[in-house]
């Protein structure tokens, strides 16, 4: 397994610092010349960086290279635990990444956001990267080549139509039950939000690493 | 044993493979057959990359499925179409096999692959194919693996290369006498001087199993016209072929047919005459 995350890190300096450069660069352009928020910032650095785990898997396909990989001392278990070892360490340094730069444009910027929104909000970008890498890696390690590609687009079209429609479905949703879902999320409050999500990040990743691992069980190469 | 394939069925839309096959301990064993025959698929069971409808499989013991890392440090693999990422480098690899093998041996891998002039500092991807079937080669032979198993590994290797490459087996042979190799290929002249015995395989199924020394001095194409193999004596005749002035008739005994027929032409025999006498003419 130290052998793949070595192949993964060396795949990530050749090729994802090039991305990484970009990200930070984009993400100071417009932290410069627009208001987007530093909060922003932290969720898009995050969750490109947790999509390119997905993307080393595409390095592996390139040239059949899966077949002589799974000739090396790995087993095909090893395989997925070090893929969701590599994309949650990855997203981590991400993460970690965004938040500095985050943190200088919040001074910067003078908005006076209070410490706990900040931090709150950057874990939820986290949760929200992990959910992202959840639902990519099983969908990878299903399809490979031309097909990932169309299932990549199949997934990135549904998660926006979550992300959009749903704010669009409450309007439908009977007034009762809008108005019980609002009383339960303000007793959570904040503190009670954040463990939720947490709970759903973890189950996600969770549901999604055994999916990836019957996956990759019943695969032919 | 190295390999025993027992009964190998694995059956795809348009192709069954039904094959049954050994590597012993200490012997190049050679696979030959055009392409497609299905040699690619033998291996790709073998290593358990693929699953099989019957038959039983052992590796060095193991079956497929029972593979783990202790067996897979021990073989080094070369496959047709498949090798490390085009985005990697050989610096890159190194660490990688590093990391992955007891028993790499870096200075070793490194001086080989100065000595076929492969590039440390260039992405796979830029390599010519020559370059990458040489990597692929390096990369099996630098872990002090027991057994080798390569698939087509001469493929896109000029006739010099080819030749230094086959040395480099035959270097890894005379290391360590209980070492084994199955090598697989359709260039048959790398087999031939090479393999201690040979399979041709032939539409999913191997039709021929022989010692390579017992192909090259037994076995003899005979040239018939049809009066004359009208009265031969077709007990020692593996397979025949019309041609425009008769028929052409592999034998495993040629000496036999030497000496009772002295008018009628018996050549010796090649790997080449025997993949096609016993792929494209009429078994007996």
């Amino acid at each position: 397994m130290k052998g793949l995350l070595i192949k993964d890190l060396r795949l990530m300096r050749n090729q994802g610092a090039v991305l990484l450069g970009l990200l930070v660069i984009v993400a100071i352009f417009m932290g410069l010349v627009s208001d987007v928020s530093p909060s922003f910032v932290v969720t898009y650095i995050t969750i490109f960086l947790s999509i390119f785990t997905a993307t080393t898997i595409s390095y592996d396909e390139y040239d059949n290279c899966y077949l002589f990989l799974m000739t090396l001392p790995v087993t095909r278990k090893k395989y997925v635990n070090e893929k969701y070892i590599f994309g949650i360490l990855s997203t981590l340094a991400a993460w970690v990444i965004g938040i500095v730069i985050g943190t200088v444009m919040l001074i910067t910027q003078k908005t006076g956001m209070p410490a706990a929104e900040w931090i709150i909000s950057s874990l939820m970008s986290i949760f929200i990267a992990d959910v992202f890498m959840s639902v990519i890696m099983p969908v990878r390690f299903k399809f490979d080549g031309e097909k990932a590609r169309y299932a990549n687009i199949i997934v990135m079209g549904v998660i926006l139509a979550v992300a959009f429609g749903a704010p669009k479905l409450i309007d439908y949703i009977p007034e009762h039950i809008t108005e019980s879902a609002g009383e339960f999320f303000a007793a959570l409050g904040d503190n009670g939000i954040v463990a939720l999500s947490a709970v759903i990040a973890a189950a996600a990743l969770l549901i999604s690493y055994i999916c990836s691992r019957q996956i990759m069980a019943k695969k032919e190469f | 044993m190295m390999l025993e394939i027992n009964g190998l069925v694995k059956k795809y839309k348009d192709f069954t493979l039904n094959c049954s096959m050994k590597v012993e301990r200490g012997c190049i064993t050679g696979l030959v057959g055009e392409n497609g025959a299905g040699k690619s698929t033998c291996f790709k069971a073998a290593l358990g990359l693929i699953s099989y409808n019957s038959g039983d499989i052992k590796l060095m013991g193991k079956s497929p499925s029972e593979l783990r890392e202790a067996e897979k440090e021990k073989i080094g693999v070369t496959l047709a179409e498949s090798g490390f990422s085009g985005y990697l480098k050989v610096k890159d690899i190194v660490p990688v096999m590093s990391a992955m093998y007891s028993g790499f041996d870096r200075e070793r891998f490194l001086s080989l692959c100065r000595r076929f002039s492969i590039p440390q500092d260039k992405y796979i991807k830029e390599f010519s194919t020559g370059m990458k079937a040489k990597l692929k080669v390096l990369v099996a032979v630098s872990h002090n693996a027991d057994f080798l198993l390569l698939d087509e590994p001469t493929t896109g290797l000029d006739v010099t290369a080819r030749e230094s490459i086959l040395d480099l087996f035959r270097e890894y042979m005379e290391e360590d006498e209980s070492r084994s190799i199955l090598i697989s290929s359709h260039i048959s002249s790398d087999l031939e001087g090479l393999c201690d015995d040979i399979y041709i395989i032939h539409e999913g199924k191997i039709v021929l199993h022989e010692d390579m020394d017992n192909l090259l001095n037994e076995y003899g194409l005979i040239k018939a016209d049809d009066g004359q193999y009208a009265r031969l004596d077709k007990e020692h005749i593996l397979s025949v072929r019309r041609t425009s002035f008769g028929c052409e008739c592999l034998t495993d005994q040629k000496g036999y047919y030497r000496e009772n027929y002295p008018d009628i032409v018996v050549e010796n025999g090649s790997l080449d005459e025997a993949i096609t006498m016993m792929t494209g003419g009429e078994r007996l």
